[in-house]
């Protein structure tokens, strides 16, 4: 990949590069922002490691004196900062807590993560919710055999959040055996994006979905979104940056005391199967690697950007180079795991501590809207309507 | 006698392995018919159990850990063996070593002192296969949480165990040290799923290492071997004469670094390596304020076969030679978990000594 240095005016957002434009000379916010989608989600199809284009440190500062690094981007356009604290739901005040929803179905349990476009006529009245159930659950008896048509009990409902979102939950439990074992629990939902923005005419937009429980359980629920709500539904998958910032989520926020193993583990996939050797996975104690990452971000708290990320990144290969002499920028990360949340590359998700589900989700839905270009240009073409 | 215990450990069996297993096993005399019926597994058990309850010989705790053992030696991969080597020989007894009946006699009586159990050993090869049972409560109950396997090389300081329960651990190597004559046995920092391969390394541990490349199978005794390798590979390359690798110098070197430094014969097989890495932090100038924090690093290689997996790292471009000493002698160290820590004296430099 070409690193253009000499050329700033381009945009060129792939990872591994150092420069990036200002977006404050674009005119044309809504060709600007797809444009950038476009080029992003363009690079991310290349299923290349992010070898050989490591940050240094001397381009780092010459882009330090363009004062490149200190813009913000708002977070429709492809964020290279993100906020890892929550405007508003976070904040410890009590009274905000006591009306939070209650997330404790999504902790503690293997989630897949799938993005959805924008939902064709859902209504989240009783009524309406009323319909979606029947519907459901008229789904499952239809690809049920007959022997076991009447297993499942379905249940739509929505959970309202503290700034009137509304997000959808399924479940379905089987009739014969109390627990979980066996039922399916899933969240459509959308935590970030601004609040008017859910409803867009006909459409409603709940980019996320998470889902736990059986595969077959999964494919069927999946299948009626489809059939019901004219959408698509697209299993999610993770790239090493979108790692790397879940990563720092769960590094910024990791106190949760109840895991024995206070580590930030990173997987990297070894291309050498054949020959035996299949990952090499680094395990670092908590508090090292929350020092080592205040010591390259200035503020992490509000502004975490994607160039101090690799920096972080650049540092542990340096290290591994010193002492082992692997170069580590030529394999791919594909798992990180935090005391507070475990993310893979296949769009896994485990989230370990209630109080952290929001950002959680906050990050995750963000993700979704940077895959599918449909929610995106919806929501820059609203803009530009102003 | 317990055919619920016996079905489930005749149906662990794989069905093709079952017949070979049942031969081994010597405790039931087993024809054709009882194969031939076909169908699926479940049915041939039942044949099996029949067979043993008709047959009128009790079928007792002690011949189930038999049938039991050869599983274990048949499948041997699914289970994770630790090393333990012993030290401080002292010339007591050198016969209890020799066949497997002594062997089950001296250790049962050590370990009688201590617990009841069952114990049976077999010879397979040139190794002992133990299994040994123990038993807290009742003396009649398959208690499968208290079982242990123990492979033992006779005449050599080496013993590989299946993870044992903490409460019973201190007694059963201790009864193992009174039985072969050692004063001292610890733990080498070396498990994986293959014995023979743990074997080797143990083995490769403690002998010289430059007269032991040949015995080590790392250089060919044979010298036509080597040249019908090379022939082999160049025979391959010249299969399309219209690509010019233009790194033919680079891949050469790298090819001869890794055959100079780890051999040419096929490396044993372990499935985890893990370096421990407590030494300064090195980020190359990005991040100067971590210059007098500490910094911890646990790395693991993974697979199915590591060893060859990290000879393949340079050819492959990932790694860069020459590795860092705790890397080349991999394969001789015997172990696989190595800590690499630095000294902190003052004046010391920043070699990471191995501990």
């Amino acid at each position: 990949m070409p690193e253009d240095i000499d050329t700033p005016d381009h945009d060129v957002s792939t990872p591994g590069t150092a420069v990036t434009s200002s977006p404050g000379s674009d005119m044309n916010a809504t060709a600007d922002s797809y444009r950038n989608t476009q080029r992003r989600t363009g690079a991310r199809d290349t299923p290349r490691g992010e070898g050989g284009a490591s940050l240094s440190a001397s381009r780092l500062n010459r882009t330090l004196q363009m004062g490149y690094l200190q813009r913000k981007y708002t977070p429709y356009r492809t964020p290279r900062t993100r906020s890892m604290v929550s405007p508003a739901a976070d904040r410890t005040n009590t009274q905000e807590v006591a009306a939070q929803p209650d997330w404790s179905g999504l902790v503690r349990c293997s989630l897949n993560v799938h993005h959805v476009t924008p939902l064709y006529r859902c209504r989240l009245d009783r009524a309406g919710l009323k319909q979606l159930s029947g519907g459901l659950s008229l789904h499952l008896a239809q690809l049920a055999t007959a022997a076991d048509g009447n297993l499942y009990r379905v249940a739509v409902t929505a959970k309202e959040n503290t700034d009137d979102r509304i997000a959808l939950e399924i479940t379905v439990k089987r009739k014969d055996t109390t627990g979980r074992a066996g039922s399916l629990y899933a969240v459509l939902c959308n935590m970030e994006g601004e609040v008017s923005q859910l409803e867009q005419g006909a459409f409603t937009v709940l980019p996320l979905l998470l889902m736990t429980g059986p595969g077959t359980l999964q494919n069927a629920v999946v299948s009626w979104l489809e059939q019901r709500f004219d959408c698509r539904v697209c299993p999610m998958s993770f790239q090493p940056s979108d790692l790397l910032w879940a990563m720092a989520l769960g590094l910024i926020r990791g106190n949760n005391e109840k895991v024995k193993k206070q580590t930030l583990d990173l997987n990297y996939d070894v291309p050498l199967k054949e020959a035996g050797l299949d990952k090499i996975s680094l395990q670092i104690p908590i508090k090292h690697a929350q020092a080592l990452l205040s010591s390259v971000a200035q503020d992490t708290e509000n502004d975490l950007q994607l160039d101090e990320l690799y920096l972080f990144r650049q540092a542990l290969e340096n290290h591994m180079f010193d002492y082992f002499r692997i170069h580590l920028d030529t394999m791919k990360l594909s798992l990180v795991a935090t005391p507070v949340l475990f993310v893979d590359k296949t769009g896994r998700l485990k989230i370990l501590s209630v109080d952290h589900v929001p950002a959680v989700l906050r990050m995750m839905t963000s993700f979704a809207f940077e895959r599918s270009p449909l929610t995106v240009s919806l929501k820059a073409a609203n803009e530009s309507r102003w | 006698m317990d055919t619920d215990v016996l079905r489930k450990i005749l149906g662990r069996f794989k069905l093709p392995d079952l017949r070979q297993a049942l031969e081994e096993w010597g405790c039931v005399a087993v024809d054709g018919e009882v194969f031939v019926g076909g169908g699926p597994k479940r049915g041939v058990v039942d044949r099996v159990v029949r067979a043993c309850q008709r047959q009128g010989e009790e079928i007792g705790l002690e011949e189930l850990g038999t049938l039991d053992l050869v599983y274990n030696k048949m499948y041997s991969r699914s289970r994770t063996w630790n090393a333990y080597h012993f030290t401080g020989y002292k010339k007591k007894q050198n016969d209890s070593t020799v066949s497997a009946d002594v062997f089950q006699r001296s250790l049962g009586k050590q370990l009688f002192f201590y617990f009841r159990h069952v114990l049976c050993v077999r010879q397979y090869n040139d190794a002992l296969w133990v299994w040994l049972m123990i038993q807290d409560k009742s003396s009649t109950m398959w208690t499968p949480s208290n079982i242990v396997h123990m492979v033992y090389y006779p005449a050599s300081p080496y013993i590989f165990t299946s993870t044992i329960k903490a409460e019973y651990k201190k007694y059963i190597i201790q009864a193992l040290l009174l039985t072969l004559g050692y004063s001292k046995a610890q733990f080498m920092d070396l498990s994986g799923r293959d014995v023979e391969s743990l074997a080797e390394l143990a083995k490769r541990k403690h002998s010289q290492k430059g007269s032991s490349r040949v015995r080590h199978n790392q250089e060919d005794a044979s010298p036509e071997s080597r040249t019908s390798r090379k022939r082999r590979k160049q025979d391959e390359e010249s299969e399309n004469e219209d690509v010019i690798p233009e790194d033919a110098e680079d891949r050469q070197w790298r090819e001869e670094y890794t055959r100079d430094t780890f051999g040419d014969e096929p490396q044993p097989i372990l499935e985890n390596v893990t370096y421990k890495l407590q030494a300064s932090f090195k980020h190359g100038g990005v991040a100067p304020s971590m210059d007098d924090q500490p910094f911890h690093m646990t790395v693991k290689f993974s697979g199915s076969n590591v060893l060859e997996g990290m000879k393949a790292l340079g050819p492959a471009g990932i790694a860069e030679p020459p590795f860092p000493s705790y890397l080349e002698s991999l394969p001789h160290v015997g172990k696989n978990t190595i800590l690499l820590a630095e000294r902190r004296k003052p004046g010391d430099g920043d070699d990471g000594g191995n501990n």
